[in-house]
């Protein structure tokens, strides 16, 4: 059972390529959600003819209970923004521990329409806002109204009726640490709070819609309905700064494949595979975005994928070594194609997944190996950090870019490094870098590198990482994050891959659309079947 | 100081100590440790001792390494017990802090390892073995200590240039 190795995982070209798996953060919500049977009422439903008010969704589970606490309010066309720095938005969230009392709601309805200006208690475990997509939003209001189904084009282009942009967690503004709840049963899973709360805001979304339109969405046309989120740079650096997570979560995705490329496939799984073919198929030929560049890239793909699923027969599929040929062929064409058929065997196996997956959440501290020797250091350096010492950062095109936080919203931004100031000042996402110049500061010595890191302490986050990268080797994005020609949009494609996301739609290099929980179980489907890739 | 409570989480505290000790020019490690370490602690009266350390330039440390003993003079705690830690864990057997500035913080960093601080009349041996001094309930951290840290932490902000705004993102959308 061979990994995939993690030159080539974690290069830009595959990190942004990433597909959503059935490891993905919204499947395994759902897993959990069956699994431990839960239920989701809605016990308060205060809102006025106009739409605004508020509304409380419960979920009950064996152990605890979950509450989402929606507030809606009034916002003129003008005002609604995308952009994380907004002030006021359609609808605004909290994820509560339990279930509000009125003077819950009373302090979080002053609180919680101000997001980040407010302050909230460990009680509150996420908060979020979102937007109306204001087209489909009136459409399918207008349509119901009508007594009529809203357009099925109209709902398979948009695919939402409101969208999201920030949903924060882990102790900002006051709300729970995350460490508080890690090892709850249903919340132990990363970023499983934060998916609850946006496959609940799904369900507010449907329900605000039939309210205002006084009538029932039929089903499947709800289902396809997910939830729009808007994500920018604001989600980039967590992967440089969670190098534990991003192993963790990697690792269990590419232990999965190597399992299931080793299994052999027999009759059922060749049907299932074959199925999975064509609901990828469906989904690409439905997904499209106004970009020309991104559509091209997605035009390319689909053109691959049917070269690739062409001479699939069940035959075929069923032969010694198919997958692993097919993962070859598939290499061998694009990252694209690629990382959409590790998703493809990963979905297929109908087992339960590996014990391995549930190390997803693991919070490690990194520690220093201090005996190891400077030499051993250095060739550490040389053996697995091959991507770092490989740029040239005398040449101004490798240091081209520098990250920083703002100083009026405190949100992270990209600088052109030769041409603004500023880059004293710059966050230290440059790993690459400083990796390079540990090796370069490292005497060749059999001395124990912690002597040396006391003397060198800059070099110290450099040594420990490096250390780290030895043993869990897709904790790394393995590329010059200040070079030129790094965009960060292959980082946000490569979390909101693990997340669940669909129907990528990057606007620049530096932001992106995508649809959460698209054809996910609505709320009284707990326990039904999810699709791999949503087309409706 | 006010003790005023303050509804601050730990990954707050940890985030903010983290760009304040960036914003003061530690080392990137040394600043995550703090950030770890007196983050998840939430004393007041440790954050007091790392309000001080912020402010005080960083110097080399003057040091002794042998192959059982790490020995530091005029110890400055944010800056010594990281290599303490280090040096602990690689073998070392003891660590003597000559002038530890700060011995509030020794429970802080050691947290979580299997080492504790023993009092040499001004001195302090850290080795292997539980703590043999009783630790004193925490203290709050107050509002005015946040708006301190505040200070050093914007030491890592710069102001955004127009050109950064540029494709990251759009202002209004009626999709």
């Amino acid at each position: 059972m061979t990994k995939r190795h993690p030159d080539r995982v974690m290069s830009l070209a595959h990190l942004g390529a990433a597909q959503p798996t059935r490891l993905s953060f919204l499947r395994r919500l759902m897993d959990d959600l069956a699994r431990l049977e839960a239920k989701v009422s809605r016990p308060t439903w205060d809102i006025d003819a106009d739409g605004h008010g508020h509304a409380v969704y419960t979920v009950t589970l064996p152990h605890r209970q979950l509450s989402l606490i929606a507030f809606a309010n009034e916002l003129d066309d003008d005002a609604r923004s995308d952009r994380v720095i907004a002030t006021a938005w359609d609808a605004a969230f909290v994820l509560f521990d339990g279930v509000p009392e009125t003077a819950d709601i009373k302090r979080l309805r002053a609180n919680v329409p101000l997001q980040e200006a407010g302050r909230y208690s460990p009680r509150e475990l996420t908060l979020s806002r979102a937007n109306k997509s204001m087209r489909l939003f009136t459409h399918v209001v207008e349509a119901l109204r009508s007594g009529q189904q809203p357009d099925r084009a109209m709902v398979a282009e948009c695919g939402y009726l409101m969208r999201t942009t920030a949903v924060y967690g882990n102790g900002k503004f006051g709300l729970s640490d995350r460490t508080r709840y890690a090892a709850d049963d249903i919340l132990r899973r990363p970023f499983t709070a934060e998916m609850l709360t946006v496959w609940l805001i799904r369900g507010f979304t449907h329900d605000l819609a039939e309210h205002l339109g006084a009538g029932k969405i039929d089903r499947d046309i709800k289902r396809f309905l997910g939830i729009g989120n808007a994500t920018g740079l604001g989600m980039a650096p967590f992967l440089v700064t969670h190098p534990q997570l991003l192993h963790a979560w990697t690792d269990a995705r590419e232990t999965v494949l190597a399992a299931a490329l080793g299994d052999i496939v027999d009759a059922r799984r060749a049907a299932r595979l074959l199925a999975l073919a064509g609901e990828a198929t469906r989904y690409l030929a439905s997904w499209r975005v106004p970009d020309t560049g991104a559509m091209a890239d997605i035009e390319a793909l689909r053109a691959d994928w049917a070269g690739f699923v062409q001479p699939l027969t069940p035959e075929e599929l069923m032969a010694a070594g198919a997958l692993a040929d097919a993962m070859a062929r598939a290499a061998a064409r694009s990252p694209a194609l690629e990382e959409l058929v590790v998703a493809w065997i990963i979905e297929a196996p109908e087992r339960t997944l590996d014990p391995a997956t549930e190390g997803e959440a693991t919070q490690l501290d990194l520690v220093l190996a201090g005996a190891m020797t400077c030499r051993a250091l250095r060739a550490l350096i040389a053996d697995e950090c091959a991507w770092a010492l490989a740029p040239d950062f005398a040449h101004a095109g490798e240091t081209r870019q520098f990250w920083y936080v703002s100083e009026e919203k405190l949100e992270p931004r990209l600088g052109a490094r030769h041409e603004e100031g500023g880059a004293d000042r710059e966050s230290p996402l440059d790993t690459a870098r400083q990796i390079a110049a540990l090796y370069q500061s490292l005497p060749e010595t059999t001395d124990p590198c912690f002597a040396f890191l006391a003397k060198h302490p800059e070099h110290r986050a450099a040594a420990r990482r490096v250390q780290f990268v030895a043993s869990h080797p897709y904790a790394e994005i393995r590329a010059n994050l200040i070079g030129e020609d790094a965009a960060p949009i292959h980082l946000l494609r490569c979390k909101l891959a693990h997340f669940g996301a669909t129907r990528f739609d990057p606007k620049s290099r530096l932001w992106t659309r995508v649809t959460l929980a698209q054809g996910l179980p609505l709320s009284d489907e707990i326990g039904a079947r999810v699709p791999w890739l949503p087309s409706l | 100081m006010a003790a005023e409570p303050l509804n601050w989480s730990r990954a707050e505290l940890s985030a903010l100590l983290l760009k304040a000790g960036r914003g003061a020019g530690f080392p990137l490690a040394h600043a995550e440790d703090m950030a770890r370490a007196v983050g998840r602690y939430g004393d007041g009266r440790a954050m007091e001792a790392v309000l001080r350390a912020l402010g005080t330039p960083w110097t080399a440390l003057a040091m002794k390494v042998t192959e059982r003993r790490l020995i530091i003079e005029s110890a400055c705690a944010v800056q010594a017990l990281p290599h303490v830690v280090d040096a602990l864990t690689s073998g070392c057997e003891e660590a003597l802090l000559r002038g530890l500035d700060e011995p509030c913080l020794l429970a802080a960093y050691l947290h979580g390892t299997d080492f504790a601080g023993h009092p040499m009349g001004e001195h302090w041996r850290v080795a292997q073995g539980p703590a043999t001094l009783a630790v004193p309930a925490p203290q709050p951290i107050t509002p005015e200590q946040i708006a301190e840290l505040e200070i050093f932490a914007a030491r890592t902000y710069v102001p955004a240039s127009l050109t950064s705004r540029e494709g990251a993102g759009q202002g209004a959308d009626q999709d």
